[in-house]
């Protein structure tokens, strides 16, 4: 039996998002940042990858800064804000994973072994 | 032959497809790394013309790798509509190499060998789905199914001197089509010609209750069936074309001296009329794609774990099995690509980045409708430059060559790359824009086109 928290957290690793304070000041892309970015998407790098990610995330960062050039929010903000759901998170969905799912218990499921 | 022509043939009989199907899967199976597949058990069955198909495409029981690691091993269990509506008609001589998940426009990023330029080979291809335009130009099929989401079917053709059309978003199914930016990504014919491209969207084209995009554009008075190959000679009478300023001075001299001759001899030949306009904002297409399609891919690739697809490299639990499989068998650019959508996503920076990008898309769109209703069409070089040496750009560079490609993909619009002429041996591509769901206008000017080259 699996935790359904620990499926979750396999499965929709893009909900993890959140960095610590200390990361959020400044634009400039840090290593740990990368790290971080790394961790929540699954991916484990080398040493030289992170390396090569912090200075191309980085520049492409510098690159797409040239959309504020635009007056966006006069322009379209309105507009584009209501193709965005609101973010919050939905609780019932734990509700219907538990009631799709074919083999569960309480707040766990049952899959094939894995590993 | 032309399509045209070799259609003709095949109905009276006046061809022998197996011996022609056999000669082109010779060439494919010598070639290198243009296919990822070749399916020689065609020959058991010629029953139409070849078609090749973008291995990020499902055709059942053929592996579908999207030329990545991360999904070596898997086999198709079903068929794209695309390519389901295909089946009688042709016969699917193979899988083509294409930048992975199509995530390129160089197509030469395939994990399984580079390909390279049919009329250069220290050059790129064009991409993403760069095997299809190197089978076109080669003669490897007769006709072949793409994907282009910011311009993947057009840039190839471009640089293989071939034909690429990129339907109105929504007008092809992209059901069985593996997702890059699902709110831009459509599935595209490519040909030898116009009427080849044309041919293929008529049976590819119309609602499928499998993809709500299609399904809702079905609704409109716009999308009954059409064939669009019989429709070529019918028009447009009166045309108006524009030529947006910033995007001619933002492309190579010598190409952009290709199109502009081209332009000329059409206006004195058909008469069109052409009116230079000034949209500043289609600069901007490109940042504004790449914000959205980062967000959107990096969701898009969470299904790749090594779990229920592909390889996997076990390790004590599964958080570390997820990430080693993903470290080891993602490549460079599709881990810059997850890490950028994951990264602007943030909570903290979901605001200024993401946001930043679905503005600026709405914003283009906006322009885009406007300023489409001071002409018929928007034509433009397809790519701002020759076709590079491979290797040579940053991550970057490669993004802006997207210029002239983008802005289509971002107003849904229906545009097609026709070959215009050369310039030091290379193809040079020319782009025609039209209006959402009048893909058979954009069609017959550019069969009109093609006839003045």
């Amino acid at each position: 039996m699996v935790e359904l928290a620990t499926y979750l957290a396999v499965n929709q690793v893009m909900e993890v998002r959140s960095l610590p304070e200390a990361m959020k000041e400044g634009t400039g892309m840090k290593r740990e940042e990368v790290e971080r970015v790394a961790s929540f998407c699954r991916i484990e790098l080398g040493e030289k990858e992170k390396e090569r990610l912090e200075e191309e995330m980085e520049s492409i960062l510098e690159w797409a800064e040239e959309l504020e050039e635009l007056k966006l929010k006069e322009e379209v903000g309105e507009e584009a804000e209501g193709s965005l759901r609101e973010d919050k998170g939905r609780e019932k969905d734990y509700h219907l994973i538990l009631e799709e799912f074919p083999k569960s218990k309480d707040r766990k499921l049952k899959v094939p072994k894995n590993l | 032959m032309n399509t045209e022509e070799l259609l003709k043939k095949r109905k009276t009989g006046k061809i022998d497809l197996e011996k022609r199907v056999k000669g082109q899967l010779k060439k494919a199976e010598k070639s290198e790394n243009v296919f990822i597949t070749v399916n020689e058990d065609v020959l058991k069955d010629v029953r139409g013309p070849s078609l090749a198909v973008k291995d990020n495409i499902l055709v059942k029981g053929l592996p579908a790798k999207s030329s990545s690691r991360i999904l070596e091993g898997y086999t198709a269990p079903y068929d794209a509509t695309a390519v389901k509506r295909l089946r009688k008609k042709f016969i699917i001589v193979g899988k083509t190499a294409c930048d992975p998940f199509g995530t390129g426009c160089s197509g030469t990023t395939s994990d399984f060998g580079v390909t390279r330029n049919p009329y250069d080979e220290s050059r790129v291809p064009g991409g993403s789905s760069g095997g299809n335009g190197v089978a076109l130009a080669k003669e490897m099929c007769d006709f072949a199914l793409g994907s282009d989401t910011f311009g993947s079917v057009r840039a190839p053709a471009s640089f293989c001197g071939v034909v690429g059309f990129r339907p109105s978003y929504g007008l092809v199914s992209r059901y069985g089509l593996m997702d890059l930016c699902m709110s831009m990504d459509t599935i595209g014919p490519m040909a030898r010609d116009v009427y080849g491209v044309a041919y293929l969207l008529s049976k590819i084209a119309g609602p499928d209750e499998r993809d709500l995009t299609t399904e809702r554009a079905g609704k409109t008075e716009n999308r009954k069936k059409k064939n669009y190959h019989e429709m070529l000679g019918e028009g447009p009478e009166k045309v108006k074309v524009l030529k947006p300023k910033e995007l001619f001075s933002s492309t190579e001299e010598k190409v952009r001296k290709v199109v502009d001759r081209s332009i000329e001899k059409m206006a004195d030949r058909e008469g069109i009329e052409v009116e230079e306009v000034e949209i500043p904002e289609l600069k901007y297409s490109v940042p504004a794609y790449y914000l959205t399609m980062f967000a959107e891919f990096s969701s898009a690739m969470q299904r790749f774990d090594g779990m229920k697809y592909g390889p996997r490299e076990k390790s004590r639990d599964i958080y570390r099995t997820v990430s080693r499989t993903r470290g080891k068998y993602l490549n460079p650019e599709l881990k810059r690509r997850i890490m950028m959508g994951a990264y602007i996503t943030l909570k903290e920076h979901r605001k200024k980045w993401y946001r930043m990008g679905i503005r600026a898309v709405f914003l283009v769109r906006k322009r885009l409708e406007k300023v489409m209703k001071k002409g018929d069409f928007i034509v433009t070089a397809t790519m701002p430059g020759l076709p590079w040496k491979i290797g040579e750009k940053s991550p970057v560079e490669e993004y802006k060559m997207d210029l002239l490609t983008g802005f289509p993909s971002i107003g849904g619009l229906p545009s097609i790359s026709i070959p215009c002429g050369k310039v030091e041996g290379l193809p040079v591509g020319l782009q025609i824009t039209g209006n959402r769901f009048q893909d058979e206008k954009v069609l017959q000017l550019a069969y009109k086109w093609e006839g003045t080259v």
